[in-house]
């Protein structure tokens, strides 16, 4: 088993109120598997999400990445996980907004250590060629469309060919022929190999995926085959 | 994330919150200008007295003079002393190990001719050893030699003023002069030293050692005085000696070879000048006790600046921060890019600094020369390197707290804390 997670909690203490985000989650997911995640806003996807992606820790429980337990990574160990294990689709880009699109993509490869500057480049504009953003090199984000950023941002997710992409809402801000080639680059991942974990609230987004996980209140509600 | 990335993000940090950075940096670049216009002010003005003391030439230097006893019984005594002699030089300048060289002195009165010119002047007659003793610089021609001493030649340095009245332009090494009634060869002419203003151009001291004519010790006894009896000893002690040793040393002996009567006396310039020195070194110490003040003072405020900057910096990035660690960056690698900013910043502000420090440095030797000084203040290196060296370790230190505070970051923890 690539993911394992048991009981899973998440709570934000707010001082006055304590918000339960997530609420004992146990899910596993093989090496290859192609899942998508779903759930009404506020279910606490995104909040799985991260903790599968080592962003976020969990309150409680234990998750198992690859063999290895992720609370017990040391910093470093953490980082290279997150650098070349994992490729994370933030729901709202998290591009950095003073720098062009190539600097972006090339962030990972930066973390990665021993890669020349010049051979960053190159990766990043294979990687935005890829995503078809090879006319928006030199663009900052601001200067790009919801679509655009996004593809950038999955381009960023996979500059260092990491083996699990988690994309969380990628087609979420997408009109649906945008969101139909996102999808496809999605498939075309899957088919590689790789294992694909989609957010979404569209259940033609989620027909992509193999298996759906339903997420509601902070703990899986349903599980079945696409 | 390379080195020269993070100094373009310290650089373009510091361009884009303009007025912010003004502010931060202003106290490090007073700091880093008060340094080394301090420096350069203080280093300058003492180096050129001290300069000037070395020019002087008195250190570690005592006169030995005949004095006659105050009192009847001591006056009874001077009989059975021979007074200062040649002899007592040659006993102290072996018995001493204190003395780097010694010389006898007879001085007098004579008029001096060469040709139609004329002049009194006084005859100054010792050994080669007084030469150096005084620190005299040679203009033409030679010294006084030993040789001169052992044959009593009748040869003469002139100082440069007694030269120039008598000669005027025209080559005095060769000429022959007349000294009372006795003819001497000119073998070399003594050049004057340029003194700063702050020590009158050199006063009197140097007019006098230049309206002098010298001649061997041998020549002077026996041509102008007539008697073995020795006007003074000048004596140079070594430079790593103990003044007060030598003193007592010197004393002693002479007491002992003067059979117990005091009849000379020791004056110990060494001791004035020595203190003197330690006068002026007091206040460079203030000055630079001073400067000590105002440079940590204001890096301090320069410092504390650089420290709120910076946080407030890390508070704005920390979608930024997020970002990167979400992406891989270890925490040595953000802890490394917001060090290397705030040092940057803080360098940029020494750089500015130091041109402000170089401008002030100019302006102070502007200024002293309008007031009719003649004095050039050298931008002092040291003092540069002192101001940046201030400056970075001010980078560093406050820039710790902030580039820790950034890398321990959680990347969600960063990135939802910004929004
Ligand atoms: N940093 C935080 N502090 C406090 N509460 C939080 C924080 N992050 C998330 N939450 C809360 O946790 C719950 C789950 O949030 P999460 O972002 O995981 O939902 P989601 O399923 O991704 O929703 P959406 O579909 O709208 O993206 C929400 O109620 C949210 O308000
Ligand atoms: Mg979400």
């Amino acid at each position: 088993m690539l993911i394992r997670t048991e009981n899973l909690t998440k709570s934000y203490d707010l001082g006055a109120v304590e918000v339960r985000a997530l609420r004992g989650v146990t899910l596993g997911i093989e090496e290859g598997e192609y899942v998508a995640i779903m759930g009404p806003s506020g279910s606490g996807k995104s909040t799985l999400m991260h903790i599968i992606g080592c962003l976020d820790t969990p309150s409680t429980g234990r998750y198992v990445l690859n063999g290895a337990e992720v609370s017990e990574l040391k910093g470093r160990a953490l980082a290279r996980v997150r650098n070349k294990e994992i490729g994370f689709v933030f729901q709202n880009f998290n591009l950095l907004p003073r720098v062009d699109l190539v600097a972006n993509v090339s962030l990972p490869l930066v973390y990665h250590g021993g890669i020349a500057r010049g051979a960053r480049r190159e990766q990043a504009v294979k990687a935005l060629e890829a995503v078809g953003l090879t006319h928006r090199l030199k663009h900052r984000p601001n200067e790009l469309s919801g679509g655009e950023r996004q593809r950038a941002s999955i381009a960023r997710a996979l500059v260092n060919e990491p083996s699990i992409l988690l994309a969380d809402e990628p087609t979420g801000n997408l009109d649906q022929k945008t969101g139909r080639e996102i999808m496809a680059i999605l498939d075309e991942l899957s088919k590689e190999g790789k294992t694909v974990i989609v957010v979404t609230h569209d259940s033609n987004v989620a027909a992509h995926a193999r298996r759906i996980v339903e997420i509601e209140d902070g703990v899986i509600a349903r599980e079945g085959r696409a | 994330m390379d080195i020269l990335e993070s100094i373009g993000s310290g650089l373009a940090s510091i361009w884009s919150h303009k007025l912010r950075s003004a502010l931060t940096l202003f106290g490090i670049i007073v700091g880093v200008a008060a340094v080394v216009a301090m420096t350069s002010f203080v280093g300058g003005i003492a180096g050129r007295i001290w300069e000037d003391f070395d020019k002087l030439g008195l250190d570690n230097v005592l006169f030995v003079a005949n004095m006659r006893p105050m009192n009847p019984e001591g006056y009874a005594y001077l009989k059975a002393s021979k007074g200062l002699s040649f002899e007592d030089t040659e006993i102290l300048r072996a018995e001493v190990d204190e003395i780097l060289g010694i010389t006898p002195v007879v001085a007098d009165y004579r008029v001096v001719r060469a040709g139609s010119e004329a002049r009194r002047a006084e005859i100054f007659a010792a050994t080669p050893d007084g030469f150096f003793l005084l620190k005299f610089i040679l203009g033409q021609g030679r010294f006084l030699s030993d040789l001169d001493v052992e044959n009593n030649a009748r040869v003469a340095v002139l100082g440069e003023i007694v030269k120039e009245d008598l000669f005027g332009e025209a080559d005095a090494v060769g000429e022959n002069i007349l000294i009372g009634d006795e003819h001497f060869h000119v073998v070399g002419v003594l050049r004057q030293k340029d003194f700063s203003d702050m020590f009158g151009g050199g006063g009197n001291e140097q007019r006098e050692e230049h309206e002098r004519v010298y001649i061997p010790i041998t020549a002077g006894m026996h041509y102008i005085s007539g008697t073995k009896r020795i006007a003074y000893f000048a004596v140079r002690l070594k430079k790593d000696a103990d003044l007060a040793t030598g003193y007592d040393k010197i004393h002693n002996t002479l007491l002992r070879e003067h059979r117990q009567i005091e009849d000379f006396q020791i004056e110990n310039v060494a001791e004035e000048i020595l203190q003197a020195r330690q006068q002026v070194q007091e206040i460079v110490n203030t000055w630079n006790g001073i400067l000590s003040t105002i440079a940590t003072v204001s890096l301090l405020v320069g410092g504390i600046g650089l420290l709120s900057v910076l946080i407030i910096s890390v508070n704005e990035r920390l979608r930024e921060i997020g970002i990167r660690k979400a992406v891989g960056a270890e925490n040595r690698a953000v802890f490394q890019q917001f060090l290397i900013e705030s040092v940057t910043i803080s360098v940029f502000g020494g750089l500015v600094g130091v041109g402000v420090g170089v401008g002030l440095t100019k302006l102070m030797s502007f200024g002293a020369q309008a007031m009719g000084q003649d004095i050039v203040i050298p931008v002092s290196g040291g003092g540069i390197l002192l101001g940046l060296s201030f400056a970075i370790i001010v980078g560093v230190v406050f820039g710790l707290y902030p580039a820790i505070k950034a890398s321990k970051l959680d990347p969600i923890e960063a990135i939802s804390k910004h929004a």
